[in-house]
């Protein structure tokens, strides 16, 4: 028997596999950060292989049967609808969350529309030293905000600009596109550094925008410029849209805010690291 | 519309902030969320300042133009600065003209 552990900010659950070979088919799930504070609940959820397919019952007692994908996709759902349910009132910000490690406490959340570069920048800041805390999203709570565990998610595109990662990348659980190319689920913790997720306060707010093949430049920017690109990235709470923006707002007053036009890397990390970091 | 955003106000009209707004302040002003059109505002404090004194306590453009003049330490009453103010927020439905009674007129 062997375990698949996929934790969200309320459970641990536990897909309990027949053998090695399914266990690696689900592995793409498995996140397992440590998340300083939290009291998870464990949830084991048995999974059978039959007749060439796979079978498990989820907490709500719906079964599903299928491939290893259509299981993942499931309890994708659930993970997913967490992230919403878990602090209530919260905002959902899409961005990576990352602290440097002599200075855990300094959150920054880099936003950006796809194709800007996130991916690209997250793998380049784990080789330097920065610790990633989650690559999707940030969950900004009237009491607790905290990133979202998920593992990164690298295309083979992105490889290249991450040398010192490529091998580790590479050995990271995958899927397959429908032109089989793979997308790899990364744990942050091929770095080095221990993957750990704290509850905190953002320091800085980096907006990317992409200039392929150009140089970098960081520039600040004011509250309202930032809160107009951070409105497009979060999603609101049903009810107490007003209070959770207002949060978004003033998380914004806080924090240093700067736009990062994202060409060179290496400069880009080092404009980061004068201005931000 | 009933013409309130293309006429000039008088000195005697009163403001009342519209129903069903949720106000929420922040360091630097509050966030009224319209759930009804599910339209998000910043307010700046100045404006905040303006929209709060449409309270329900009937004060007239006159009183808020001598409250702010004497709050912001004024030498002449930012009587202009008040009515586009309040034109935005009427135009953005925060704010209605309210009915003077007939003691006001």
């Amino acid at each position: 028997m062997r375990e698949v552990v996929c934790r969200t900010l309320r459970h641990e659950y536990r897909l309990v596999c027949p053998d090695a070979e399914v266990a690696n088919d689900l592995a793409f799930m498995e996140t397992k950060p440590e998340i300083v504070g939290a009291a998870l609940e464990v949830v084991s959820i048995p999974v059978f292989a039959d007749g060439g397919f796979l079978r498990m019952t989820l907490p709500n007692g719906a079964l599903v049967e299928g491939a290893a994908s259509h299981l993942m996709s499931a309890l994708h759902a659930i993970v997913y609808r967490e992230a919403f349910e878990a602090i209530s009132g919260a905002a959902l910000i899409h961005c990576v969350t990352a602290v440097h490690s002599e200075r855990p406490d300094a959150r920054i959340l880099i936003v950006g529309a796809p194709g800007a570069g996130k991916t690209t920048l997250t793998l380049r800041l784990l080789s330097d030293g920065y610790a990633i805390e989650g690559d999707e999203h940030f969950v900004l709570g009237p009491e607790i905000s905290i990133a979202r565990p998920r593992t990164l998610r690298v295309k083979a595109g992105s490889l290249a600009f991450a040398p010192k990662l490529a091998a580790a990348i590479e050995a990271s659980p995958r899927i397959s596109f429908s032109s089989g190319a793979p997308l790899y689920s990364v744990s942050p913790a091929i770095s080095g550094l221990p993957w750990r997720i704290a509850p905190g306060e953002v320091e800085s707010v980096v907006f990317l925008e992409a200039n392929h093949g150009g140089l970098s430049r960081i520039e600040p920017i004011g509250v309202d410029e930032a809160l107009r690109r951070l409105l497009s990235e979060t999603s609101f709470p049903q009810d107490g849209v007003g209070p959770a923006a207002a949060r978004l707002r003033t998380m914004l007053v806080k924090a240093r805010r700067h736009a990062l036009l994202l060409g060179d890397l290496n400069r880009a990390v080092l404009q980061l690291r004068r201005t931000v970091l | 519309m009933d013409g309130a955003e293309e006429r000039a106000f008088d000195f005697d009209d009163v403001f009342v902030a519209c129903e069903g707004l949720e106000v929420t302040p922040t360091p630097d002003g509050c966030v009224i969320y319209d759930a009804a059109r599910e339209r998000v505002h910043y307010l700046n404090p100045t404006a905040a300042v303006i929209y709060g004194l449409c309270d329900g306590a009937r004060r007239s453009l006159r009183a808020m133009c001598a409250f702010l003049a004497q709050a912001y330490g004024l030498d002449q009453q930012p009587v202009e600065a008040t009515r586009d103010c309040l034109k935005t927020l009427i135009a953005e439905g925060l704010v209605r003209p309210c009915a003077k009674s007939s003691a006001e007129r």
